[in-house]
C-alpha cells in the first residue's frame, strides 16, 4: 500500500488541476492544491457534494484577496454569492455569484481662462468658465476691445465591471449533470473633452473682428467581455472511482481603443470691407484600435479515486487525474489611423488680383494589421489530497499546460496627403497647384507563441488545537514557464514615398524617393522558474461561520495597530 | 495489468511533455524583390517617323524634327501600376554615358506624345523615355536625333559660262529645305535694287543657270532656303554683277624658265579672261611646227611646268604659246599669247633620269624623290597622276650621294613601276608596280 501511495504521489507530481477562477483563502494558503467549499460550489459537479448552504459577501474578500477589513482597504465592488440545495426541486443544487463595480471618477482639470497659454483656474470633473474682459489696447484710457471667452473642460475616469456566475447541478441518481454559466464584462474609459468659443469685439466699430472655436474629445477605452458555459457529467461511481467529462465553450472579446478628435476654427473680419474673409478650419482625428475576438472549445475529463471518505468532501483523501484539450479561433485587428484636414480661405474683398486663395490640406496616415488567430492547447494534471492523520492534511500535485497561438495578419502602411492651393480667379495657372504624397507597404505578418507551463503545488494543513477549530496552513507553488515567441514580417509589396505636384497650367512634377524596406523575423525564448510560499490560518468559531486569514506577516508593521490593519480576513457563513 | 498501467502513465506524460517543450524555430522569411516590368511594358519610341537609323531626313520632312523642336511619340503603358512617364534629354553626342537632364513628367497614361520646343539647329540630342511604376521601378527607351542645319545659303558666286550665260552657285547650309527661292534684282534708276524675277529650285540644288537675261542691267541675286516646317532662312545676296564684266581676251606676258637642276621648262602668263574653261599650251622644238602638248581644263590657270622633256637635247630652242578656251556650248578660243623661246642648257650635277608609269588607278598613286644628302624631298609636293598608265619622265641633276624614290598607294596594292638611269643609261634602280603595297622605297646611289 505504501508503495502504491509513493508511486501515485510521484505520478501526481506531474499532474494537477488549476482553474483560473475565484479561489478560497484556504486554497490560496495551501498552494491551490487543497480546496475549500468556495472552490467546490462553483464547480458544476462538486456543488452537489457541499452539504448545506453557503453565503459569501464582501466580507469574504474574494475579489482580489487583498482587502483589509480593519483598514477599510477595499476593491470597491459589491459581491454576493450563495449556494444551496434547491428547496423546490429535489436533487438540484444551485449557486450564484454576482460581483459588480460602477464608478465614475472626476479628475483634475484646468482652464486657461484668458487664452494666454497657461491654466489659471482648476477644478475636478467638469469646469465651465465664462470670461469677459474690457480692454484699452491703444492706451488712451478708453476701452476699445471686449474679449468674451466661454470654455468647458471635462475629465473623468469611468470603470464598470460585472461578473455573474450561475451554477447548477442535478443528480439523476445514476449520474450527475452540471452546467455553469459565467458572464464577465469589464469596461473602463478615461475621457477628456473641451469646448471653447472666443469672440473679440471692437467697441468703436461695433464689430466682432475675430471669432474662434475649439473642440476636443479624447477617450481611452478598455472593454473586455467573456461568455463562458461549462457542462459536466459525472458517471456512476464504480469502486469509489469517479469518471467525469467536461465541455466548455468560451467567447472572449478584448479591445483597447484610443480616440482623439479635435476641431478648431478661426475667423477674422474687417469692419471696413463687407466681403472680407480670412478663416482657418482644422480638424484632427486619431483612432487606434486593438481588438481580439475569440471563440474557444475545451474538452476535458478526469478520474478520481476517493480512498478516505471524510465528513466533508473538501477533506476527503483522494487522488485525481485530469486532462483537457482546447481549440480556438478568432479575429485580430490592430489599426492606427490619423486624419488631419484644414482649410484656409482668404479673400481681401477688394478684387486685388493674386491675393485671394483657398488652401486645403488632407493628411491620412494608416497602419492596419488585420487577420485571424488560432489557439491550441492541452492540460494534463494530477493531485493527491491525503490526510496523514486526524490533524494533518497534505496535498501535492502537478499540472502541465501547453498553449500555442498562431496569428496571421495582413500588415498595411499607407500615407495619402493632399494639399490643394488655388488662387481665386478665373484662370488656372502655375500658381495653382495640388500636391499629392503617397506611400504604401504591405506585408504578411505572422506571430506565434508557444508556451509550456509546469506547476507543482504542495500544501499542508495542521489543526493545532485539540478542539479542531484552528488550522495552520502552509503552501508552495513551483512554476516553470518555457515560452517561445516568433514574430515575422514578410514584405509583399512596397511603394516608395511619391510626391506629385500638378500645377494649374498642366505641368506635373513627380518625385520618387528611394524604396527601402526590410523583412524581419524575431525569435525569442524565455524560461522562468519561480517558487512562491503561502500561509494562512483558518478558524471556525461556530458551525455557522468560518474565518480565514491569509499572509498576515506579508505587510510591514511597526505597531500592533499596523499589524491588525494589515490583516486579510475572509468570512464564510454556513447554514 | 494495473501495475503496467501505472508504469506506462509516467512515460506517456513524459512524451507529451517533451512534445510540448519542443524547440520552435524562427519563422523563415525571404528577400522581397520589386517586380521590374518586362520589355513588353517598354515605352518604345516610334523611331520610324524620325530616322532610318542613320539619316534624320524622315523626321525633317514630316515635321517631327525641326530646328527648334522635336515631336516624340511612344507606346502607351497598359500596366495597372503605372505612375508616370518621365522624359530626359542629353545634349550632344557621347562616347560614354550621356548626361541626362529631366525635362518633363506626364501622369496621363494615355498621353504618349511630347514636343520639346527648346532645341537649337544642327545639334545632336538623346532622349530617354522612362515609364515609372508605383513601386518606383521603371523601364526606358532611348533615341538619338539631330536637328537640321538651317542657315542662309552662303558663298554665292556668279560664274560666266559665256558672254550671255551665267551660272549662279551657292553653298547649301540647310538640311531640311524643300527648295531655294532665287530673286533676280536689277538696279533701278534711283540706285536701288528691285526684284524683277524669282525662281524656285528643288531641294539640295546649289546652282542655277541664267541664259536669257538682258546683258545691260546691273544685277544682284538673292537666295533663301524654304521648308515646309521652318521659317524661311535669311536672304543671302550676291555682289552686283554686270555682263560687261565678262571678258574673253588672250593671255599675254608669257615667260619661260628652265627648272633648276632639270631640263623642265616653267611657263608663266597673265590670264586676261574670266570666261575661259581652261588653257591650251603648244610647243615647238627648234624649227619644228607648234604642237599641242597639254590642255589644262581649269580656269584662272597662270602657270605650267613642262616635264615632258624626253625629246629635249641640250642646246635645243623650245618655243611655247598659250591660248584660253571656252567649251560651254561650242568650243571657242582666244587668240594666242605672245610666243616665247628658251634654250635648254645642261643642269649642274649628275644627270639622272627617273621614269615612272602608273597603272590603271592613277588616283591612288603618288611619288617623290628623297635626298639623303639634304634629308628632304626633291619635289616640294608629291607627284600625282592624271590618267591611267601615265608615264612621267624627269631628267634632273643630282649631287653625289644616297637617294630613294618613294612610292605610295592609298589602296595598298602598289601601282607605280619605274626605272632610274644615269647619263650613260646605266640602271641605278628598277621596280615593278606590285613590288610594294602602301609604301615602296627604291634606293640608288649616285657616283658611289
Amino acid at each position: 500500500m505504501k508503495k502504491i501511495i509513493i508511486i501515485s504521489a510521484l505520478t501526481l507530481l506531474l499532474f494537477s488541476i488549476a482553474n483560473a477562477q475565484m479561489q478560497s483563502f484556504r486554497s490560496i494558503a495551501l498552494g491551490t492544491i487543497i480546496d475549500d467549499d468556495l472552490d467546490l460550489v462553483y464547480d458544476p459537479i462538486e456543488l452537489k457534494f457541499v452539504e448545506g448552504s453557503r453565503l459569501y459577501t464582501n466580507l469574504s474578500n474574494l475579489t482580489s484577496s487583498n482587502e483589509n477589513v480593519f483598514d477599510n482597504v477595499t476593491d470597491d465592488t459589491y459581491l454576493i454569492g450563495f449556494s444551496t440545495q434547491n428547496p423546490f426541486i429535489n436533487n438540484l443544487w444551485n449557486s450564484i455569484l454576482i460581483r459588480f463595480e460602477n464608478s465614475l471618477t472626476p479628475l483634475s482639470v484646468g482652464i486657461d481662462s484668458d487664452l494666454n497659454g497657461s491654466n489659471d483656474i482648476w477644478g475636478e470633473g467638469t469646469l465651465i468658465d465664462e470670461y469677459t474682459s474690457y480692454l484699452d489696447t491703444s492706451g488712451n484710457d478708453i476701452y476699445d476691445t471686449i474679449r468674451k471667452i466661454s470654455q468647458e473642460r471635462g475629465n473623468f475616469y469611468e470603470n464598470n465591471s460585472l461578473d455573474f456566475v450561475l451554477n447548477n447541478t442535478y443528480d439523476l441518481g445514476s449520474m450527475v449533470l452540471g452546467a455553469r454559466l459565467k458572464l464577465s464584462q469589464d469596461y473602463s474609459d478615461y475621457s477628456e473633452d473641451y469646448l471653447m468659443n472666443y469672440t473679440r469685439f471692437r467697441i468703436d466699430d461695433n464689430y466682432d473682428d475675430l471669432i474662434e472655436t475649439g473642440f476636443e474629445d479624447y477617450n481611452n477605452i478598455h472593454d473586455n467581455s467573456m461568455f463562458d458555459i461549462l457542462t459536466s457529467i459525472l458517471f456512476p461511481d464504480v469502486n469509489s472511482y469517479e469518471v467525469r467529462g467536461d465541455i466548455n465553450f468560451l467567447s472572449m472579446n478584448h479591445s483597447t481603443e484610443f480616440r482623439y478628435n479635435e476641431k478648431g476654427t478661426t475667423n477674422n473680419f474687417d469692419p471696413e470691407i463687407t466681403d472680407y474673409e480670412d478663416s482657418y478650419v482644422e480638424e484632427e482625428d486619431v483612432q487606434n484600435l486593438n481588438e481580439i475576438k475569440e471563440n474557444r472549445f475545451v474538452l476535458g475529463g478526469s478520474l478520481r479515486k476517493t480512498f478516505n471518505k471524510a465528513a466533508e468532501r473538501k477533506n476527503d483523501g483522494y487522488w485525481k487525474l485530469g486532462a483537457a484539450i482546447n481549440f480556438g479561433s478568432g479575429d485580430y485587428t490592430n489599426s492606427e489611423e490619423e486624419t488631419l484636414t484644414s482649410t484656409e480661405t482668404f479673400f481681401d474683398g477688394l478684387d486685388i488680383l493674386l491675393v485671394d486663395y483657398v488652401e486645403t490640406f488632407t493628411e491620412i496616415e494608416k497602419i492596419t494589421d488585420d487577420g485571424t488567430q488560432k489557439t491550441f492547447g492541452y492540460r494534463i494534471s494530477g493531485k493527491l489530497n491525503y490526510p496523514l492523520d486526524e490533524k494533518i492534511y497534505f496535498g501535492i500535485g502537478g499540472t502541465l499546460y501547453y498553449d500555442q497561438l498562431i496569428r496571421e495578419t495582413d500588415y498595411e502602411e499607407s500615407i495619402a496627403n493632399i494639399e490643394d492651393f488655388e488662387l481665386v480667379d478665373d484662370d488656372s495657372t502655375a500658381a495653382d497647384y495640388v500636391i499629392t504624397e503617397t506611400y504604401g507597404l504591405s506585408a504578411d505578418r505572422t506571430y506565434e507563441r508557444f508556451q509550456t507551463t509546469l506547476i507543482f503545488p504542495v500544501g499542508i494543513e495542521y489543526q493545532f488545537t485539540n478542539n479542531g477549530k484552528w488550522d495552520a496552513r502552509f503552501g508552495t507553488i513551483f512554476t516553470n514557464v518555457y515560452t517561445t515567441d516568433n514574430d515575422a514580417k514578410q514584405i509583399t509589396d512596397s511603394k516608395p514615398y511619391v510626391t506629385e505636384i500638378a500645377y494649374g497650367d498642366g505641368e506635373v512634377e513627380i518625385d520618387t524617393e528611394n524604396n527601402i524596406y526590410e523583412s524581419t523575423s524575431e525569435h525569442s525564448k524565455t524560461t522562468t522558474s519561480t517558487t512562491d510560499f503561502y500561509y494562512g490560518l483558518g478558524f471556525k468559531p461556530t458551525d455557522k461561520m468560518q474565518i480565514d486569514l491569509l499572509g498576515f506577516f506579508d505587510v510591514d508593521f511597526a505597531t500592533l495597530q499596523d499589524f491588525i490593519q494589515g490583516l486579510r480576513l475572509s468570512f464564510t457563513l454556513k447554514f | 495489468m494495473k501495475k503496467r498501467l501505472m508504469n506506462g502513465i509516467p512515460i506517456l506524460v513524459l512524451l507529451i511533455l517533451l512534445a510540448g517543450c519542443a524547440n520552435k524555430d524562427p519563422i523563415g522569411i525571404e528577400q522581397f524583390q520589386l517586380a521590374f516590368p518586362d520589355s513588353s511594358s517598354s515605352p518604345a519610341i516610334n523611331s520610324s517617323v524620325l530616322t532610318d537609323g542613320i539619316d534624320f531626313s524622315i523626321g525633317y520632312y514630316n515635321g517631327n524634327i525641326r530646328t527648334d523642336r522635336i515631336s516624340l511619340e511612344w507606346q502607351a503603358s497598359t500596366d495597372e501600376e503605372f505612375l508616370c512617364y518621365k522624359i530626359f534629354k542629353a545634349i550632344g553626342q557621347y562616347e560614354d554615358e550621356p548626361t541626362f537632364e529631366h525635362i518633363e513628367t506626364l501622369n496621363d497614361q494615355g498621353n504618349t506624345t511630347f514636343i520639346d520646343s527648346t532645341l537649337v539647329q544642327d545639334q545632336y540630342y538623346i532622349y530617354k523615355i522612362a515609364t515609372i511604376f508605383n513601386n518606383g521601378t521603371h523601364i526606358t527607351d532611348d533615341i538619338e536625333i539631330k536637328t537640321p542645319k538651317w542657315q542662309a545659303p552662303g558663298n554665292i558666286t556668279i560664274n560666266g559660262l559665256s558672254t550671255t550665260i551665267i551660272e549662279l552657285a551657292w553653298e547649301d547650309n540647310t538640311e531640311s529645305e524643300t527648295g531655294f527661292m532665287i530673286y533676280v534684282d536689277t538696279l533701278s534708276t534711283v540706285r536701288q535694287f528691285v526684284t524683277i524675277d524669282s525662281f524656285t529650285t528643288g531641294q539640295d540644288v546649289t546652282s542655277w543657270l541664267f541664259d536669257d537675261l538682258p546683258t545691260t542691267p546691273v544685277y544682284r541675286f538673292s537666295i533663301k532656303a524654304m521648308g515646309d516646317w521652318e521659317e524661311e532662312t535669311q536672304v543671302s545676296e550676291s555682289i552686283p554683277f554686270v555682263f560687261s564684266d565678262l571678258v574673253f581676251d588672250p593671255p599675254d606676258d608669257l615667260t619661260l624658265n628652265q627648272e633648276s637642276g632639270t631640263i623642265a621648262v616653267i611657263l608663266n602668263w597673265d590670264d586676261n579672261s574670266n570666261l575661259e574653261t581652261g588653257f591650251e599650251i603648244e610647243r615647238k622644238i627648234n624649227s619644228a611646227d607648234f604642237e599641242l602638248i597639254v590642255t589644262i581644263p581649269m580656269y584662272n590657270t597662270i602657270e605650267y611646268t613642262d616635264y615632258d622633256t624626253t625629246s629635249f637635247e641640250y642646246g635645243d630652242t623650245i618655243t611655247y604659246r598659250v591660248r584660253a578656251y571656252n567649251d560651254y556650248q561650242a568650243i571657242e578660243y582666244t587668240d594666242y599669247s605672245n610666243e616665247e623661246s628658251i634654250i635648254i642648257v645642261e643642269p649642274s650635277g649628275n644627270i639622272i633620269t627617273i621614269s615612272v608609269t602608273v597603272d590603271s588607278y592613277p588616283g591612288e598613286a603618288s611619288w617623290n624623290l628623297y635626298c639623303y644628302p639634304t634629308s628632304s624631298y626633291y619635289f616640294p609636293t608629291d607627284q600625282t597622276f592624271s590618267y591611267s598608265y601615265e608615264n612621267q619622265v624627269f631628267t634632273i641633276g643630282l649631287d653625289d650621294g644616297h637617294y630613294a624614290v618613294h612610292c605610295w598607294d592609298t589602296f595598298g596594292d602598289g601601282g607605280i613601276e619605274g626605272i632610274v638611269t644615269d647619263a650613260e643609261s646605266n640602271i641605278l634602280v628598277e621596280w615593278d608596280d606590285n613590288d610594294y603595297n602602301y609604301n615602296g622605297q627604291f634606293h640608288f646611289w649616285v657616283n658611289q
